[in-house]
């Protein structure tokens, strides 16, 4: 499977996509308006991902920023990984960011899902 | 027409003023569309920078700037006969103000109301509960009506109450102004 990546923009996040290692990545801010045009193609390497997925997958959230369209896709992704086994979500957050935390424990409780917080360091 | 121009001057000035006055950050009036929303986004984003030290008041104020502009922009697709919206940044003391004012099809109104009414009479746990719900439902439409989620979301970060009103502008049309309020906090905490 190709590996994918994307940069940043200023309201699009940057994004790894990497099925060897078994890890997918955004980063920075996901602003945009029309969130499907971005996302569909994150969409199809992931239902080609679990297909086939490695022992461990780890989920890397590391936005800064993410607007309400954002906030529906990523409930959407995170739901397609509850059948595969040993998915970690990592969710990062800058130390006094107590909202980014609040959304993560809320994503927590909305998906059957492990989650771990880190700050950025 | 010398009149005329002299008028337009005084206006100059007397905008200038007003915007000097009423502490204005950043102020838009036009037409809406994705690259315009983005650039003003990006100035608001900068003035915000010049305005609040990095941190959490600075990310909600962007936040909350980033959904007011969507919030627009999504209507205002829709609404051809009167494209021109207004988007606002101000401040006074500790106090910012976010603002917006678009014209919406009369028929949308009453259940706009309702969904603001509904947002006000919450406290934090409310919003929570209520933006839990909204987006478990978005989930299962699939639809891409935003606005519930992006003034849940708007209440959440401002920790005020809303404030709106709509203006009838003809029997099919009304002016709904919007404005969401936030204390800068003390990062020192």
């Amino acid at each position: 499977m190709e590996k994918m990546t994307l940069k940043g923009t200023f309201e699009t996040p940057g994004v790894l996509l990497d099925s060897d290692a078994g890890k997918i990545e955004l980063s920075g801010r996901s602003l945009p308006e029309d969130t499907t045009t971005f996302y569909r193609p994150i969409f199809s390497w992931i239902e080609q991902y679990l297909s086939a997925p490695k022992e461990n997958t780890s989920i890397a959230i590391k936005l800064e920023y993410f607007n309400t369209a954002t906030s529906k896709v990523l409930l959407n992704m995170l739901t397609k990984f509850e059948n595969a086994n040993n998915v970690t979500v990592h969710w990062f957050h800058y130390e006094e960011d107590e909202d980014m935390l609040e959304s993560g424990k809320e994503f927590e409780e909305l998906v059957k899902l492990q989650f771990t917080y880190h700050t950025f360091g | 027409m010398p009149i005329d121009k002299f008028k337009d001057l005084n206006t100059v000035y007397e905008l200038h003023k007003s915007m000097e006055d009423n502490q204005i950050i950043i102020a838009y009036e036009g037409e809406f569309n994705s690259s315009i929303t983005q650039s003003v986004l990006s100035l608001a984003e900068k003035n915000l920078d010049q305005k609040l030290e990095k941190g959490q008041t600075k990310r909600r104020a962007f936040n909350i700037a980033v959904e007011c502009l969507q919030n627009i922009s999504s209507h205002s697709d829709r609404n051809a006969e009167y494209p021109n919206s207004i988007f606002i940044i101000g401040q006074e003391g500790n106090e910012f103000y976010i603002s917006s004012g678009n014209t919406i099809k009369a028929n949308k109104v009453e259940n706009l109301q309702r969904k603001l009414e509904q947002i006000n009479i919450l406290d934090s746990d409310g919003l929570k509960q209520l933006h839990m719900q909204a987006i478990k439902e978005s989930l299962k439409r699939q639809d891409s009506n935003n606005a519930g989620l992006g003034l849940i979301s708007i209440a959440r970060k401002s920790g005020k109450k809303l404030d709106y009103q709509f203006i009838p502008v003809d029997t099919d049309n009304s002016f709904f102004s919007f404005q969401a309020t936030f204390i800068k906090l003390d990062e020192n905490q």
